[in-house]
């Protein structure tokens, strides 16, 4: 799970298009993110968390316990 | 709605069209019996596949990446990978079936109208595209489209 959607909105005024521009993929994919529909690779979850200015930890968090 | 999700639906249905047609000229024994001597046929069935090959073509023409335009991410080369390797397995077990039951169809006369063999690479064409595209559209709709 993450709160991309929540962090987004709260501390930026990024729109999910201007998220997609700055790490550099489709909105469709920061559509899917915010609706927990995919998860990102690595590469992604840090560009993201960068733009956010968050940590990888605030960003996402894992429901499972395995 | 991504490129490559509008891709593999203009591909599903572009394909679809095209199986259809094609198994509506060939699946008739006056086509598989005289496949040497029917030349309209097989120019016909040839034109079905330029049709699906120049849809693509035109597809990509329609829809060409402008510049600092971002048409392709992780998600859709993922999408891709999984759809490209679901169908790969699809079409090997298609070619599978398909050949060994015209074998054991015409085991006993033991003689196999060369049509079939045309069948066999034109079908696969077809059903590897279709099958591709159908699993990328449902990988895209179970990741929100």
């Amino acid at each position: 799970m993450n709160n991309i959607k929540k962090i987004r909105r709260s501390t930026t005024d990024l729109s999910q298009q201007e998220l997609a521009d700055l790490v550099k993929c489709t909105r469709q994919t920061i559509v899917a993110l915010e609706n927990q529909k995919y998860n990102p690779s690595l590469v992604l979850a840090i560009k993201i968390s960068e733009i956010l200015k968050v940590k990888i930890d605030d960003l996402f968090e894992l429901n499972e316990i395995i | 709605m991504s490129k490559y999700y509008k891709y593999s639906i203009t591909n599903f249905t572009l394909w679809l069209i095209v199986a259809i047609l094609f198994l509506s000229i060939f699946l008739n024994s006056e086509t598989i019996n005289n496949w040497g001597d029917n030349r309209t046929k097989t120019i016909a069935i040839a034109f079905l596949f330029l049709i699906g090959f120049s849809g693509q073509l035109v597809f990509h023409l329609l829809n060409r990446k402008k510049e600092g335009q971002i048409d392709k991410d992780e998600r859709d080369l993922s999408i891709q990978n999984r759809s490209i390797s679901y169908s790969f397995i699809i079409t090997l077990v298609y070619v599978f079936v398909v050949t060994i039951s015209i074998y054991s169809y015409y085991e006993k006369s033991r003689f196999i109208p060369i049509a079939w063999m045309w069948f066999v690479a034109y079908s696969l064409i077809l059903v590897a595209n279709i099958i591709t595209s159908f699993i990328s559209i449902i990988l895209y709709k179970k990741s929100g489209s």
